[in-house]
């Protein structure tokens, strides 16, 4: 463990970047945990109250980032949306993982028709363009929050499972396993037990990377009107609420996108670290890099 | 050789001809020709069907350009302005509707419009049955006195001249239509092929010259129009543009970002949020009219508690209406009072609920809630209308402050149709308030109440709401209107009294149009009636060299 988070610092040093991407992110994580014990204005931010007389007031010291149509405070409709965006981001990420996982993993390992019958389902769902099924989905499903995370993670998980495919279908044939066999553990605690932790590294990679991306596939499916319904401050639904008077009052649309660009930012920096940590060659490729410089 | 020095001499002189023929078309002043004068408009929506009969939706936009109806009804002032028809009577029972056709007018293909025409066209629409026809339903026969005069004869009174004002399957046409279709009859299904070929045989200002339903229709001035020629003719003008182009720009930010570039002269909607800019810029116009397009909460009448008129009364005085107005529509709307919008004939100005908390909780006190309702209720609006979804937030929050939470579902009309359509059957399945949009097909205040509120329009009485006496009052209002329009009127308050009193509906606001065009275009505002929602009358423009 120790070792571990030795790796982690040792990476970060080699890669500042990284370390603030890893800033960034805890920051927002945090941000979103306490959001509602924070909150200046809790009602505003929940859109449960409007006031006429406060209708697109710039930034000021008493609004930091301006009003909205209703004359509601958009510094905490933003403060309160980290935490929508975020558990979108992270739920969408981890509802496709508990997809694409086992899917992935039953084909590569059992293999046989199983498995083809199971990767062609896979390639169905490769077979659109992701946005474009999450969108369809969304339609059907109907506006709300996890309806939203039904729809992106319906439209996510094949690539995992491609992922989990791929290697599992090669460890399969190690050594180690074909001992576990021998030894008389039962298909489904070889399968999970002794072939998944070994084939999770790519995948843990590519989430990390993907919550940024999730984040604002969620976005752009509420900026739509197909996503998180009114009034939930979601980022995406903030940005489309003040497109409309961007012209008139920038700020309601710019705050809640810039939220968006630092979040995905924070989390592709992080993504880059992970990768690095994960993957043996690549550490050392970097580290013999450092060295000659 | 002589015979090829011939040939290079030949060559020689015509060089020489057609260099100076080339120069003297450079040099020499041009005849003047006058500049095609091109108005474009933009529509946010695009074209249906082009059936002149049977059409019932965006289209409206060109036909009252390309086809006419027998008369335009001006609505503001309460008013008929002849078109095919010069003068009409009326006889005193109602019953017996005598219209004097125009002498001169020809439809695009040369043919004369007269009464055996007009009887034709309109037996066609009612035979057909599609679309806006059953505003003939009155109708029993038509009749042709002589070349020049129609006479309908109805099964019940009704007001015929307004009917046959109608933005809707009241259009005239050529009955060449049948050959040009290669039909056997003008009811065969070709010709409505051929008209949605883009065809057209109307007889008005504008024919048209292109037709391309997704993208852009192209009207072109037709000189021989009957009404360029008659000086005190309200409906034209004598600098009207010779091409009226109407453009599918489907969102509001671009049509104002088109019409900031110069690339559109007159926007069907801009941002209302940013119409103060638009007002200051001397470049531009805002035209802002009185439209009969009003928003309006239904209420589940029968699923309770708001089966208890107390409940609805607290609710109806618990929203904040002119906080709505502003937030909403950036006020370019009215606070409604009863469903017929302002401006409306039938319209009341003293049926508007007070903002009142106090007085809303003592009434849902008197109901038995002194705490409020322990129930979420379910309000519908359709998804994607920004100005329906900030209408909602407000009534949501503001209900709130009496003790009835709101869950607000947006969704698409489909949907919440659907749903609210299990209300008659079953009204605990259905949402508990509705919010949508009405605006007339007949400018008559029976269009409101009939649909909305009579038991058997069970397709748009969407409160489930039922009232033999209210129904009584409605139906003979509607006999009296063609009649007696004072009778009428005192009978419609009447209705729309039992409305306020029993709530089985809020009126939310009625919409203020707007259209913003280049400062250029003249006679917007006569251009535009409401009674013929998103038409721009291009023959009113003006339009300078």
């Amino acid at each position: 463990m120790i070792a571990m988070f030795k790796q982690y610092l040792n990476a970060m040093r080699r890669n500042p970047m990284g370390l603030i991407g890893l800033i960034i992110v805890s920051s927002f994580v945090v941000m979103g945990l306490l959001a509602p014990y924070i909150l200046t204005r809790p009602e505003d931010a929940w859109g449960l109250t409007y006031d006429v007389g406060k209708r697109f007031k710039p930034p000021s010291l008493e609004h930091l980032f301006g009003t909205d149509e209703c004359g509601r405070d958009v510094f905490n409709r933003v403060l309160l949306g980290t935490r929508f965006s975020l558990m979108v981001g992270v739920g969408v990420v981890a509802l496709s993982l508990a997809i694409g996982i086992p899917i992935g993993l039953a084909a590569g390992y059992v293999g046989g028709k199983l498995g083809t019958a199971l990767m062609r389902v896979t390639d169905m769902f490769l077979a659109f363009p992701p946005l474009l099924l999450a969108i369809a989905l969304a339609a059907t499903f109907g506006r709300g929050l996890f309806n939203t995370m039904l729809a992106l993670s319906l439209s996510w998980w094949p690539w995992y499972s491609r992922l989990i495919y791929i290697q599992a279908s090669s460890v399969k044939s190690m050594p180690f396993v074909d001992a576990a066999k021998v030894v008389g553990l039962s298909e489904l605690r070889i399968m999970f037990r002794h072939v998944l932790p070994n084939v999770l590294t790519p995948v843990i990679t590519q989430a990390t990377l993907d919550i940024g991306s999730a984040i604002l596939e969620a976005s752009a499916l509420s900026f739509l009107g197909i996503g998180v319904p009114p009034p939930i401050p979601e980022w995406g639904l903030l940005v489309s609420s003040g497109w409309q008077t961007v012209s008139r009052a920038w700020w309601i649309s710019f705050f809640p996108g810039l939220f968006i660009v630092v979040t995905v930012l924070g989390f592709n920096l992080l993504g880059d670290v992970v990768k690095e940590l994960m993957d043996p060659r690549l550490r050392n490729l970097m580290a013999m890099r450092r060295m000659r410089l | 050789m002589p015979v090829n020095k011939a040939i290079l001499i030949a060559v020689l002189v015509l060089i020489v001809v057609a260099g100076s023929i080339a120069i003297y078309y450079i040099v020499s002043p041009r005849p003047a020709m006058p500049p095609t004068k091109v108005v474009v408009y933009a529509s946010l929506s695009e074209m249906t069907t082009a059936d002149p009969s049977t059409e019932f939706s965006n289209s409206i936009i060109w036909l009252p350009l390309v086809y006419e109806p027998l008369l335009w009804y001006d609505p503001i002032s309460d008013e008929l302005i002849p078109a095919l028809a010069v003068n009409y009577t009326s006889s005193s029972d109602g019953l017996t509707w005598t219209f004097a056709i125009r002498h001169g007018a020809k439809f695009h293909d040369g043919t004369p419009v007269t009464a055996h025409v007009v009887k034709a066209s309109i037996e066609r629409t009612i035979a057909l049955g599609e679309g806006a026809a059953y505003i003939w339903d009155p109708v029993d026969s038509i009749e042709v006195l002589d070349d020049y005069t129609v006479v309908f004869h109805l099964k019940y009174p009704a007001p015929l001249d307004k009917v046959a004002a109608t933005g809707y399957s009241a259009y005239i046409f050529s009955l060449k239509v049948v050959e040009h279709a290669g039909a056997s009859s003008l009811t065969d299904p070709k010709v409505a092929e051929w008209f949605n070929k883009g065809n057209e045989a109307g007889s008005g200002p504008y024919k048209l010259a292109k037709w391309d339903p997704e993208s852009e229709v192209v009207l072109e001035k037709f000189a021989e129009w009957w009404g360029w020629e008659l000086p005190e003719y309200p409906m034209k003008s004598d600098k009207a543009p010779d091409v009226f182009i109407i453009k599918v720009v489907k969102d509001a930010v671009t049509q104002e970002k088109l019409l900031l570039s110069g690339d559109i002269d007159i926007a069907m909607y801009v941002p209302l949020d940013n119409l103060e800019q638009h007002m200051k810029n001397p470049n531009l116009q805002v035209l802002r009219k009185q439209s009969f397009q009003n928003l309006i909460m239904l209420i589940n009448v029968k699923k309770p508690p708001l089966d208890n008129v107390l409940v609805r009364r607290a609710i109806a005085h618990a929203i904040p209406y002119d906080d709505i107005v502003v937030v909403a529509r950036s006020e370019l709307a009215r606070v409604a009072s009863g469903p017929i919008p302002h401006g409306m004939w039938g319209h009341f100005d003293n049926l508007t609920f007070r903002y009142d908390l106090n007085l809303a909780r003592e009434l849902l006190a008197q109901a038995g809630y002194p705490n409020g309702i322990n129930r979420v209720f379910i309000l519908t609006y359709t998804a994607g209308d920004i100005y329906e979804a900030r209408t909602t937030e407000l009534i949501k929050a503001s209900l709130a402050n009496i003790g009835i939470s709101v869950e607000i579902r947006p969704l698409s009309w489909e949907e919440q149709w659907a749903l609210a359509r299990k209300g008659w059957e079953d009204p605990g399945a259905a949402q508990d308030f509705l919010v949508f949009y009405w605006w007339p097909d007949i400018v008559s205040p029976f269009s409101f109440l009939y649909n909305m509120f009579h038991s058997a329009s069970k397709v748009f009485n969407l409160c489930y709401y039922e009232n033999p006496e209210f129904e009584a009052l409605v139906e003979e209002a509607s006999v009296f209107e063609g009649i007696d329009k004072a009778k009428a009127l005192e009978l419609y308050y009447k209705a729309q009294k039992i409305l306020y009193d029993d709530v089985p509906a809020t009126p939310l606001w009625d919409m203020v149009d707007i259209r913003v065009a280049k400062a250029n275009v003249g006679n917007l505002d006569k251009a535009v009636n409401p009674a013929y929602p998103t038409v721009v009358f291009a023959q009113v423009l003006s339009v300078g060299d």
